[in-house]
């Protein structure tokens, strides 16, 4: 018995709350029964979602916790300070001091590391990492941390985002700070979006804490469908992608020839985007089933046309994030030309630098910042700008997801190193000979990896069909279909591993 | 829709997908060899990992914290208390002696953490023969030795030699990658680039053979490159070294190679200024050497070969110091040198004149084979064969790592692991050989699922394979062990 409430209280750092562990969706039943008991009392059901983020968050970060519940008190009496201060100074103090203490909590637990190392590399020093944090936690409350790692909180990187977002909105007059902490509380740790976003507006949340709870049969079709292909771009195919074919390659590079190196580019250009984007799927009909809108974050990235398209499709709640609080408040687009260039690489290096403590992400978001300039000098000079032709088109999309699945040479390595791995081995150990025998032994990766892109590319017309047709059936086909959808993703789950191939060449 | 809706559907979905997990097998329903229908059963739910002995993974951490190797032994700083002090002193010009590095360690308790090698009783001299040849590389009475280390896809890309190699070439001297086949596939560490003209093709005796090789010469390697027939040009290999690392400097090259004629010749030409044509190259085996005197930088091989022929390895080397050569064979079990021509294997083995042999093999058997005691025949036969081959050359025998089946979802150890460890063991021993056993000093069961969640993974998603860092972890334990072996030897011969 102790061990069975051990294990549904405690934190166990190898069970986290996933989208994909059984053990999610057994809390979300037991969150919806309490939650269809107690959903017309607004404050009591907000109160409730918030606690049950907080053990979400929890069980998925330990006493991380308490640095949400730290980051939910301070911008929740900054945000009272910027809305009833008088005086200009105190608004902008209070905002000073919001993006302060988020970006140090940021900075603190994410780029530490990436600091120092730096620094020793630079000046030749050896410098050595050491949590203060939990040296003082030691100190005045006689726990024992260890104090010579920093551990990176879960969702960290989404949550202080989402902070900022509310206390500027506060100070540009776009929304009324909430009224009462446990809301506040809620919109900070919605658990939906706490892990991996979507990165959500307080512009946009906040009124939804006040509505009673609404959902047509419509929408309810809708989430459990978004749910149902969440978790399969996930699992079906994300998961059988990496674990198969891709992650291998990408941790040794030099064991495998260019071809296979290739392919797992390719590979992982789609399990990237069907891992991220069936994330959020889920969290988006997660929060649905609950009440509560979450902003789009994708939409048919590659099928961009252009590199600036490209990050109006992907990560959209944080491409916008960016735009608004950080290319917008640079000068944007109104100081000339070359001050736009440039505030547009300064925004997309620190974009880079937001998906991960490592150079090698400032690279990539260079890059990617580097093809949305060259693609607005090319356009003023290219004759095929304004053609619709559909070859056209076609050449645009083929020529963006190339550059953006070249660019992820720099967001998958585990290093600098490992990148030039894959590129040398692209280069000089190509072997076109082996082509035939890598496809056909590793047929059924290739067929997923086909079967994604596929899905992806087909006609939004069609996806929009088999929306309305699973919105359309009786709801007991609906759970048969959730049923059998279950079904085939546990047969990709515990499909035996891809063996490794020996090609001969 | 009110929310309790939503929870009778959840629910009912839940019930459905309980009556069909009550209503399939619990071991699933066999659809081929490769795949099998199965769903979660009610035990899954509640059995908590911990309680199942056989999905309760190996504790790593001890060897991860004892050790500092990185993706690159390269990289390391030279830093080795089981080796006598003093013996930073290379005979190798082409590398200078390393500062012998000081550090406050505690030997012994080093020494009593090392996972030893294994003899039979009665044979602990049996590495003295490649431990005197050490100091007499160490004293200058002789120039050369090699270690050849044998093995399946395990140490493919020089995973595991780079570390030996390493270690050890920074204490006797010498450098360079040893033995490579005329087309590699890798570049073990990025030694060199390789480029090639001509319609270059390589066989091989392991894996999917093709029929249409008649004979069985395929070198020590188990394969070969075929030379392509002179055209209007020169079928040619052109490597570019790069000399910033010791695997990618050398200055002796020599081609193990077969002309189908008489009157074949060769062109070696280094680096732009030296150019050798060995030329009138007999009809059947032969080696090309090139003393170049200097380091190569960039090496171009041109073969005319009126009738073709085949390149067995191209050693790049050293005149002086230790050599050791990472000849990887996927997919194999170990068992095809005695399948091999013997005529040829010995003449090139003679050449090679190894001072030690290290065969890694059991992985690609623990899938398939259920019968360990055919192995254990197999592979004993192969030990004599060797034995003939090489007389006097100790040999160390290596056993398979923790490899994992997936079952319904969970990482376990293949059950077959142990009794191809205990027949491979058993063979070495009975053959007057020593025995290391890989699979205990990684962790023994279940650690492959430890060294694949390890941050960083020291093994790949496939649960079989190292990744560079955790080949070298299990390396310099196998080195450690060697070390340990040398030092006793030294202690008892006056030399330490």
């Amino acid at each position: 018995m102790n061990q069975i409430l051990s294990d549904i209280f405690l934190y166990h750092p190898e069970k986290p709350l996933l989208f994909t562990q059984l053990f999610f969706w057994i809390f979300y039943f037991i969150v919806l029964l309490v939650y269809s008991i107690i959903y017309r009392e607004r404050a009591l059901r907000n109160a409730f979602l918030f606690v049950a983020s907080l053990f979400f968050y929890w069980k998925t970060s330990g006493l991380f916790f308490l640095i949400l519940v730290f980051s939910t008190f301070s911008d929740f009496y900054l945000g009272q300070l910027i809305h009833h201060a008088r005086r200009k100074g105190w608004k902008k103090f209070g905002v000073f001091m919001s993006v302060l203490v988020n970006l140090f909590l940021l900075s603190y637990f994410k780029y530490t590391y990436l600091f120092v190392n730096t620094v020793n590399s630079l000046f030749n020093l050896d410098i050595q990492v050491v949590n203060h944090l939990a040296l003082w936690s030691n100190h005045f409350t006689g726990t024992h941390f260890d104090t010579s790692v920093i551990l990176l909180p879960v969702g960290i990187s989404f949550y202080t985002f989402q902070t900022i977002s509310y206390t500027v909105d506060i100070y540009r007059g776009k929304v009324d700070p909430v009224r009462h902490i446990l809301d506040f509380g809620f919109y900070v740790s919605f658990f939906p979006q706490l892990v991996a976003g979507p990165i959500v507006r307080a512009a946009r949340f906040i009124p939804q804490l006040y509505k009673r709870y609404h959902l047509t049969c419509q929408e309810f079709g809708y989430a459990l469908f978004l749910i149902l292909k969440g978790l399969f771009k996930k699992m079906f195919i994300g998961d059988y992608l990496a674990v198969n074919f891709i992650d291998r390659i990408f941790a040794n590079p030099l064991d495998f020839s260019g071809f296979e190196n290739l392919m797992a580019l390719y590979g992982y250009s789609l399990q990237v985007y069907v891992d991220f984007s069936g994330y959020t799927d889920i969290a988006i009909g997660v929060a649905l089933l609950l009440g509560f809108r979450l902003p789009k974050n994708f939409n048919a990235p590659y099928k961009a046309t252009n590199v600036g398209n490209f990050w109006k499709r992907w990560h959209i709640s944080l491409s916008s994030w960016l735009r608004d609080y950080l290319y917008i408040p640079l000068g944007g687009n109104r100081k000339g030309r070359i001050m736009t260039d440039v505030n547009l690489m300064i925004t997309m290096l620190l974009g880079g630098l937001w998906h991960g403590a490592s150079w090698h992400f400032v690279i990539w978001g260079g890059l990617n910042g580097l093809g949305i300039v060259v693609y607005k000098l090319w356009k003023k000079i290219s004759p095929y700008e304004k053609s619709k032709h559909w070859a056209v088109r076609l050449w645009k999309i083929f020529l963006t997801f190339n550059f953006i699945t070249f660019t992820r040479i720099w967001f998958r390595s585990e290093s600098m190193e490992k990148a030039g791995q894959l590129i040398h081995q692209v280069r000089y150990f190509f072997h076109p000979s082996i082509i035939p025998q890598v496809l056909w032994s590793y047929r059924l990766v290739f067929a997923v990896m086909a079967l994604g892109y596929f899905l992806h590319w087909v006609p939004e017309s069609w996806k929009l069909a088999l929306l309305n047709w699973y919105i359309r059936v009786p709801i007991w086909a609906k759970a048969l279909i959730a049923v059998v959808m279950v079904f085939i993703i546990y047969q990709s789950w515990s499909a035996k591993l891809q063996p490794f191939i020996y090609f001969q060449f | 829709m009110r929310p309790f809706r939503i929870l009778i559907f959840f629910a009912a979905t839940g019930v459905l997908l309980l009556i069909i997990s009550l209503a399939l097998p619990e071991e699933g329903i066999s659809i081929n060899e490769d795949f099998r229908i199965s769903f979660f059963s009610v035990s899954d739910l509640f059995q908590r990992a911990e309680q199942d002995t056989s999905l309760r993974k190996a504790e790593v951490e001890r060897l991860i914290s004892t050790s500092a190797v990185t993706d690159d032994p390269e990289a390391e700083a030279g830093y080795d208390p089981l080796v006598p002090p003093g013996l930073f002193t290379t005979p190798d010009s082409l590398e200078p002696a390393a500062a012998d590095p000081v550090r406050p360690v505690n030997t012994d308790s080093l020494i009593s953490s090392v996972f030893r090698l294994q003899f039979a009783p009665g044979q602990k001299t049996l590495l003295d023969p490649f431990f005197r040849k050490l100091d007499e590389l160490r004293a200058g009475t002789i120039r050369r030795t090699r270690i050849i280390h044998f093995g399946d896809s395990q140490i493919e890309n020089d995973r595991m030699t780079s570390l030996i190699r390493y270690r050890l070439q920074q204490h006797f001297g010498g450098s360079g990658t040893g033995l490579i086949p005329a087309i590699p596939l890798y570049a073990g560490h990025l030694a060199f680039e390789q480029e090639q003209s001509g319609r270059w093709l390589r066989y091989t005796f392991f894996g999917k053979r093709d029929t249409s090789i008649m004979h069985n010469r395929y070198g020590v390697m188990g394969a070969f490159a075929s030379v392509p027939i002179a055209g209007e040009e020169l079928p040619s290999l052109h490597f570019r070294f790069n000399t910033e690392r010791r695997t990618g400097r050398c200055n002796r090259i020599r081609v193990f190679l077969h002309s189908c004629v008489m009157d074949a010749s060769l062109i070696l030409q280094v680096n732009d200024s030296i150019r050798v044509t060995l030329s009138s190259l007999h009809d059947g085996y032969n080696v090309a050497e090139l003393n170049a005197g200097t380091r190569v930088k960039e090496l171009s091989i041109l073969a005319d070969f009126p009738e073709g022929g085949r390149i067995y390895g191209i050693s790049f080397e050293t005149d002086r110091g230790l050599q050791v050569d990472n000849i990887a064979m996927r997919g194999s079990a170990g068992l095809l040198f005695s399948k091999l021509d013997r005529e040829q294997l010995q003449a090139m083995m003679e050449d090679l004149s190894p001072g030690l042999l290290l065969l890694q093999f059991g992985g690609n058997v623990v899938p398939y084979l259920e019968d360990a005691d055919y192995y254990r025949r197999a592979f004993a036969r192969e030990l004599r064969f060797i034995r003939g081959l090489c007389p006097g050359v100790p040999v160390i025998v290596i056993g398979p790592s923790d490899m994992s089946i997936k079952q319904r979802g969970r990482f376990k150890t293949y059950p077959n692991i142990e009794p191809i460890r205990d027949a491979l063991k058993t063979a070495a021993l009975e053959s007057g050989y020593a025995f290391w056993d890989l699979y205990e000093a990684m962790g023994g069961y279940n650690s492959m699922p430890s060294f694949v969640e390890a941050d960083p993974p020291l093994a790949s998603s496939d649960y079989v394979h190292f990744t560079p860092r955790g080949a070298n972890l299990v390396a310099e334990m196998l080195y450690n062990a060697l070390m340990l072996e040398y030092r006793k030897y030294s202690s008892e011969n006056g030399s330490f």
